[in-house]
């Protein structure tokens, strides 16, 4: 069960703090996929899903885009801090058939049509390993205090 | 000079601060979350107004249904 460091990516950071290109994470669908070692992140210059070119892992129990992380709620404390913070995705049940080769999450908005419309949130660092769902279910959860903040 | 600089507040940042998400976690992992989430929930109702309480209420009943 280990914790995997979740990064997210400047240029969604840039379009949410100028506004230009800025998302509503809590009127849009967002997703959570998972990748291969063929993804290297460019955490500088990746703004949009094609930018991951033919990575996404495939397998009976796997469904091409990955899940939904419903829910997406927005919250401020009293101190200030603003958390988003979303359901964790459906868990990728067990199956022989599965996937095996997963290296990584990536987080990001779905639209619905081409991948190039779909802006990327974060991603989480290498597994350390090809993780997938023969030999078990597959799951993530959002950490307690929330996939990113913002303090005061 | 030196008490101007020592009073002057601090630039307002818009840091966003990346928290780790876990892989296959354990059941006590996810109920840790829960119940996180709901602390957090109740707060922000404090100072919510309008729609938007009326969103964290209805968000916050969810929760604690899961």
């Amino acid at each position: 069960m280990p914790a995997v460091t979740f990064n997210l990516y400047d240029k969604f950071r840039q379009k949410q703090a100028s506004g230009n290109g800025a998302v509503n994470v809590e009127g849009l669908t967002v997703k959570a996929m998972v990748v291969t070692a063929g993804y290297t992140p460019d955490q500088n210059l990746h703004d949009f899903r094609d930018d991951l070119g033919a990575t996404e892992v495939s397998g009976t129990g796997y469904t091409a885009g990955g899940n939904t992380l419903a829910n997406p709620v927005v919250t401020l404390s009293g101190g200030g801090l603003v958390t988003v913070d979303f359901d964790d995705p459906a868990v990728w049940a067990q199956d022989a058939a599965g996937f095996a080769d997963g290296r990584r999450f990536v987080i990001y908005i779905a639209r619905g049509g081409a991948a190039s419309a779909d802006e990327l949130i974060g991603y989480s660092d290498d597994f350390g390993a090809d993780k997938g769902n023969v030999d078990g279910d597959f799951s993530m959860t959002v950490n307690a205090a929330g996939l990113y903040t913002s303090a005061r | 000079m030196f008490d101007w600089f020592r009073r002057k507040k601090p630039v307002p940042q818009l840091g966003m601060q990346e928290n780790p998400v876990q892989l296959n976690p354990s059941p006590s992992a996810r109920d840790l979350r829960n119940r996180a989430r709901i602390t957090r929930l109740e707060e922000a109702i404090k100072s919510a107004k309008g729609e938007r309480k009326t969103d964290l209420v209805a968000e916050l009943k969810r929760r604690r249904g899961a």
